[in-house]
């Protein structure tokens, strides 16, 4: 029975998840022109382009900024939101979740515009450090920091909701001996709720790395900005993007994504084993 | 209810099996063609003139947004369906990226436009389709870099139109510190202009020589007009922000901006629409030459092309779809943009002449007599210059550099996407 309840979500993640990704497994090893068997040769293509190297750096660089950012940021803002009566708590929670609720895509463009000196809401701040035109916010922030910044605030609001589940459940007895025992606000956060809800702090680590690792819709989207913004293989996926898209070299970017999603596996079952997630205590 | 609701759909189902008969029948009376074309929205009016003024043939018209053409298209030729069997091009770059082994996409129309047709067009303004001496598309429309400026302010100013580099960079000169700007200097294409301007050899094909690019920014040729460039930047001249920036656009509104560098449909698409110049100012003149050379030297921002799709089932009907549209006079005398076919443009001009926002009938003129100048290498790649000119020269610009220190970056980021696109450089 508990099998049948599964059926239509095995059913939609073969179709969309486990076909896609062994197909362009598949596909990684032949040319698509001839359909001929290439072996690693649209590797070595990959291997050999000089732009995977530096959007390579790229990539890393935004992700270790956007899940620093997240873990530090989501975690801080749950565990005050959860310190604070319900009431509140909800709403501000529900404001949180609103930048969330909107694509990432309309959300690239309206940080286009809080970028930009001449318009933006900040524009004092900005003025402050010397930073007159859009290119020097960009310059000044760096692409890694523009991304992690526009991405931190399209996915955090999410996960707030989620962590804000994660401490509801938490057992009240714990945390009415723990304010019996003399515990502030400050300490039930660090000491008591933190160490019990780490698992989610992990689970969004691997979650966040993974989808930041196929970063593209942020800086695909710069050149809305104008042409002196645009940033066309500045991520991984851009550059698979382009291969099969621009250059018609589909098993290229088979391979690309191929080695993508394997890196994504990899590091998530070292952080599953390094921090033995799945161990019940 | 459900009875009722099954016979309506019957009595339709009936009407159009009708229908369908009817219109198959009056298909094989005509021996009537259907073409498959992909087009922009200002190329919708050309091609719904063709379908009604040509009985044997229907096109079946669609409407795809510039940038998602070439991944569209891409998309197509994997699946083998809806192949479109012409396409309008609006990036001279796709040319070449729609012609080679892993989209193979483009008809190779050199014997089958007449040499005479071909010769009608504006000299090299046929230079983006000729790709390895192979003619794959037609262009609509020229797209060459003039002097647009406001005649009113200049006589006010006491200023003369600069008719060479020097004297722009010191018209600029005098005038910055007055808060005026003559254009930006921080838009790829523009800039790509300047330098091209001096005969940089920033990814030029090589004549004679199949997939060969000339890539040197190392000479005298791009030193001079990057020191331009760089000075005007620093004495706000040029300006740092682009010109569809909220910044640039107010201080071209409120008449900061008497002089400036742009393509010939500056001003019908921008000054006039977005800049809001008023009537009766906006004038042109030709391009700008160095005082060491015998004539300008203009590069190209812009204008469309349009192909066909090399194993099309109708491979007459494309050809003549696509003459008509890039050639066909009354047509293109309605055209949005300077038609590159040569009598084509002389009827759209007459148009142009009697328009009275302009200040003098001279706009014209100019845009025509620059037509000989327009850069021979104004070529398709399947590379992009101007994002390679983002990445080095604009970051450059943004983060306070000159852009004669990112020459050497924009000289290995094209050498290094040259050759991964399979160019040999020279």
């Amino acid at each position: 029975m508990s099998y049948l309840f599964m059926l239509p979500y095995l059913v939609l993640l073969f179709m969309f998840g486990v076909f896609p990704v062994l197909y362009a497994f598949g596909l990684s090893f032949f040319d698509t022109i001839d359909m001929v068997f290439w072996g690693l040769t649209n590797y070595e293509f990959a291997f050999n382009d000089f732009r995977v190297p530096k959007s390579a750096v790229n990539v890393l660089t935004f992700v270790s900024l956007w899940v620093s950012l997240t873990v530090l940021g989501v975690a801080v803002l749950s565990l005050m939101l959860d310190s604070l009566g319900r009431r509140s708590a909800t709403t501000l929670r529900t404001i949180f979740f609103l930048p969330g609720a909107v694509t990432s895509s309309a959300i690239v463009v309206l940080w286009l515009f809080v970028l930009d000196p001449s318009v933006s809401p900040f524009q004092s701040i900005f003025h402050l450090v010397g930073w007159d035109t859009r290119q020097n916010v960009i310059s000044g922030l760096s692409f890694a920091g523009v991304f992690a910044i526009m991405a931190y605030f399209s996915a955090s609001g999410g996960w707030i909701v989620v962590f804000g589940g994660a401490l509801s459940s938490l057992p009240t007895e714990v945390m009415e001996a723990a304010r019996i025992d003399g515990a502030n606000r400050f300490q039930l956060a660090t000491r008591i709720k933190l160490p019990m809800i780490w698992r989610s702090v992990v689970l969004m680590a691997i979650l966040s790395f993974a989808a930041g690792l196929q970063l593209f819709v942020e800086p695909q989207l710069m050149s809305l900005a104008g042409q002196q913004f645009s940033q066309v293989d500045w991520s991984l996926n851009q550059l698979a993007f382009q291969y099969a898209f621009k250059m018609g070299d589909f098993g290229a970017s088979a391979a690309l994504s191929t080695l993508l999603v394997g890196t994504s596996i990899a590091i998530a079952l070292i952080i599953i084993f390094a921090t033995k997630f799945y161990t019940i205590d | 209810m459900t009875s009722q609701r099954s016979i309506v759909g019957k009595n339709a189902a009936i009407a159009g099996g009708l229908a369908t008969a009817l219109l198959a029948g009056a298909a094989t009376a005509q021996d009537a063609i259907t073409l498959n074309v992909w087009s922009d929205t200002p190329r919708l009016a050309t091609f719904e003139a063709y379908d009604q003024s040509h009985d044997n043939v229907t096109l079946n018209v669609v409407t795809v947004a510039p940038t998602d053409l070439v991944a569209k298209l891409q998309l197509a030729m994997q699946a083998r369906s809806e192949i479109p069997d012409v396409i309008f091009m609006s990036d001279i770059g796709y040319g070449a990226q729609l012609s080679t082994r892993r989209s193979n996409y483009l008809m190779d129309l050199s014997d089958k436009v007449p040499q005479a047709l071909q010769d009608e067009f504006y000299p090299n303004s046929n230079s983006p389709c000729m790709i390895n001496g192979k003619l794959l598309c037609l262009r609509n429309d020229m797209a060459h870099m003039i002097v647009w400026y406001n005649k009113a302010q200049m006589a006010e100013l006491g200023k003369a139109v600069p008719t060479t580099w020097e004297e722009f960079e010191q018209l600029g000169a005098e005038l910055s510190s007055m808060g005026y700007s003559l254009g930006t200097g921080v838009e790829p294409w523009p800039l790509v202009g300047y330098l091209m301007s001096g005969g940089c050899e920033i990814a030029l094909p090589v004549a004679g020589k199949d997939d060969t690019l000339k890539i040197d920014l190392t000479t005298e040729r791009c030193l001079k007009p990057a020191r331009m460039v760089d000075n005007m930047l620093a004495n706000g001249s040029l300006s740092k922000f682009g010109p569809f920036e909220p910044d640039f656009v107010n201080q071209a509104k409120t008449g900061k901006v008497p002089l400036m560098i742009g393509p010939t449909w500056f001003g019908e698409y921008v000054i006039k629409p977005t800049y809001e110049f008023a009537p009766g100012l906006l004038a042109a003149a030709l391009p700008l030459k160095w005082a060491d050379q015998d004539q300008p030297l203009t590069w190209s921002w812009g204008g469309g092309t349009y192909g066909g799709w090399k194993d099309t089932a109708h491979q007459d009907a494309v050809v003549d779809l696509l003459i008509w549209s890039s050639s066909d006079v009354a047509n293109q005398t309605s055209a949005v943009t300077l038609p590159a076919h040569e009598p084509s443009a002389l009827a759209w001009g007459e148009k142009l002449k009697a328009d009275a926002y302009y200040a003098d009938d001279g706009v014209f003129a100019a845009e025509v007599d620059s037509a000989a100048y327009s850069h021979p290498g104004y070529a398709s790649l399947r590379f992009s210059v101007a994002d390679a000119v983002a990445k080095t020269l604009v970051q450059e610009i943004g983060t306070g550099g000159k852009i004669v220190d990112a020459l050497p970056a924009l000289q290995e980021e094209l050498i290094n996407l040259a050759k991964l696109n399979g160019y040999s450089v020279e």
